[in-house]
């Protein structure tokens, strides 16, 4: 049920931390990763994005047990899971539209030179991110919130040190050193990595108490 | 109609409710065929349990002093005049036993009793 | 169905304690409630029957199915309200709404402002601004307006004032008008369950003590008080508690004729209130010589 999608959506709009973040948090990365190829920069934007637009709802469990609320009502937790798993998508739709204007808006105010649209990138950032979320999303279903609020820090840190060493590979496009992540048999593995922690959550949701 | 219910009283609330009911049938305030508040209706207005209201209904029903509809309700029953007036003999005889016990214990004689029966009878 | 709600041998365990042996049964139409002090076990049944955490033995059967298997039907029936209020702070109440709403196959929503208005709640404001009570009127109202056909409540009332508590059991009266539909109320303010309760569970240290009518309870428990010259090894056992000081004792007894046949009329009886049975329950023994 698009409830669960609804949800998240509005928990990271209506938090003025997390709006405050959601709209300067490009700016920010912009300003910090000045030297990097646009179409680097756009696929950090869509990865950074799409993983934290993910995780945020789930910190919201540290705070007050609102999974109280959302187990009691009508849906089962492997459905719970499930949307969760497939909001991952929604989310990078979101992102491409919400990054895309955002930057289409500099380009034009003259700010900076990016890229505000970039199928390959985007297809790029699929398998990254699948990869990302498979590792946290399990994390977060069976463990205690802020032990996965570790992990997920970990994780983060781990994506953005690997991408800002891979970017700083000089000339060297970010295109081309990823274009061992391109092939065909590549995004294989990262979809099953995705359903086989699919079905790991629910199998570890489904037996946690809360 | 009236109910009050006294919480301090000894007296289990359902029977209150039934004897309140009975009397008021008895001296005719409620008629045949007159239709009782419903038992949930009734445990909400007196705030008590439902099973409460419902005891006092179905002791009312055992005796005869109304019936009860599946999905309609519970109704005053056609009472018997001589029935009627033998009910009433009842409970007052069982109030008079009471006052023959106390007043052997007590050492009082037939007569001061009757004494005192007549000076209630002008007085209340 | 025979009982809108069932639990038989219900069983969890943890580090440092276990509820066993929980076996009660509701039927439509009426109130149950689940009474026992701080730590006994209450909302740990509570969020067993909810499948939010995971029973480790016994039966639960809500609407007459298996509360797990079929999970997301009943609790489409079900309407919660919990002490904590677990929802979303940053959200406001009409935000709230449009997340649960969705979720309810019978959502009414002429109820739920129907209610928000009754509660004198402004939909517009955030629920971290509201306070313990209208939090709960809130949940209650969202509890309310899906047209479920059991209630369950878990401590809605503990700290709130007495004024706010007579209200809800007006509006508890007036869900039950309905026979079809049943309320399950947990709570340790035994004072509102003594009006409206048609049955009460209680349970002490993980175990149910009894699962009765109200009435039948009521009739069955008497506070005896005496003086102390009345006691000794004997008597003292027919006491379920007792509570004996410089100037006489007080026990709670559920034997009156017992009582009776041991000490004639040099004691006073008294009517028990639940909170009595609940004190001298679960203090016992122990409650002797409080000076």
């Amino acid at each position: 049920m698009l409830g669960i999608i609804r949800r998240d959506l509005m928990l990271v709009w209506h938090n003025k931390r997390e709006r405050f973040f959601i709209i300067f948090y490009i700016p920010f990365l912009l300003l910090i990763l000045e030297s990097y190829e646009p179409s680097w920069l756009y696929l950090t934007i869509l990865v950074a994005y799409t993983y934290l637009l993910s995780i945020i709802p789930f910190s919201y469990d540290i705070k007050g047990k609102s999974q109280y609320i959302i187990n009691s009502l009508p849906i089962t937790r492997k459905e719970i899971v499930f949307y969760k798993y497939l909001s991952t998508f929604v989310y990078l739709a979101v992102i491409i539209v919400y990054a895309g204007v955002y930057l289409w808006i500099i380009n034009r105010m003259g700010i900076k030179t990016v890229d505000y649209f970039d199928l390959e990138m985007i297809k790029e950032s699929i398998p990254i991110i699948m990869i990302l979320t498979s590792i946290v999303y399990p994390a977060y279903f069976s463990f205690e919130p802020k032990i996965a609020q570790i992990i997920h820090v970990i994780v983060f840190v781990t994506f953005f040190i690997g991408i800002a060493s891979l970017g700083s590979l000089g000339d060297k496009s970010i295109v081309s050193n990823m274009e061992f992540l391109s092939g065909r048999g590549m995004i294989y593995a990262p979809i099953a990595m995705y359903i086989i922690s699919l079905f790991l959550s629910m199998r570890l949701y489904k037996n946690r108490d809360l | 109609m009236k109910i009050i219910i006294s919480n301090s009283s000894d007296e289990p609330i359902y029977e209150q409710i039934s004897k309140q009911i009975k009397g008021m049938i008895l001296k005719g305030e409620l008629k045949e065929g007159d239709l009782l508040p419903s038992i949930r209706g009734l445990a909400r207005d007196l705030q008590i349990s439902v099973i409460t209201t419902k005891r006092a209904y179905d002791e009312l029903e055992k005796e005869g002093f109304i019936e009860t509809v599946q999905g309609k309700g519970s109704f005053v029953a056609a009472q018997n005049k001589e029935l009627m007036k033998e009910k009433k003999l009842k409970i007052i005889e069982e109030k008079l036993v009471e006052v023959v016990e106390e007043s052997k214990l007590l050492g009082l004689s037939y007569e001061e009793i009757e004494e005192m029966l007549k000076i209630l009878f002008e007085e209340v | 169905m025979d009982y809108i709600l069932e639990v038989k041998d219900l069983r969890k365990e943890f580090k440092n304690f276990t509820i066993d042996d929980i076996s009660f049964k509701l039927e439509p139409g009426y109130i149950m409630g689940f009474i026992g002090p701080n730590g006994a076990g209450k909302s740990t049944t509570i969020k067993l029957i909810m499948n939010l955490l995971k029973k480790d033995g016994g039966e639960i059967k809500i609407f007459g199915k298996d509360h797990v298997k079929y999970e997301k039907e009943i609790k489409d029936r079900i309407g919660f309200v919990y002490d904590e209020n677990y929802y979303y702070e940053d959200l406001t109440i009409n935000q709230m709404k449009s997340i649960v709403a969705p979720f309810y196959s019978r959502w009414d929503n002429n109820q739920f402002n129907y209610y928000i208005k009754e509660f004198d709640l402004n939909p517009r404001v955030k629920i971290k601004t509201l306070s313990k009570g209208m939090k709960m009127k809130f949940s209650l109202a969202i509890a309310l307006s899906h047209h479920a056909d059991l209630i369950i409540m878990d401590e809605p009332t503990s700290g709130l004032d007495p004024v706010f508590r007579r209200e809800i059991l007006d509006i508890l009266y007036n869900i039950i008008q309905d026979d079809t539909k049943s309320i399950f109320f947990s709570t340790h303010i035994t004072t509102d369950l003594e009006k409206i309760a048609d049955y009460i569970t209680f349970i002490n240290e993980g175990k149910v003590v009894f699962s009765k009518s109200k009435d039948e309870i009521l009739e069955s428990y008497a506070i005896v008080k005496g003086g102390t010259d009345l006691l000794d090894e004997n008597t003292r056992k027919q006491f379920i508690g007792l509570r004996e000081t410089k100037v006489g004792f007080e026990g709670l007894t559920d034997n009156l004729n017992n009582i009776k046949s041991t000490f004639g009329n040099k004691v006073l009886i008294e009517k028990a209130s639940l909170e009595d049975i609940m004190v001298y329950s679960v203090r016992g023994k122990e409650y002797v010589r409080d000076y």
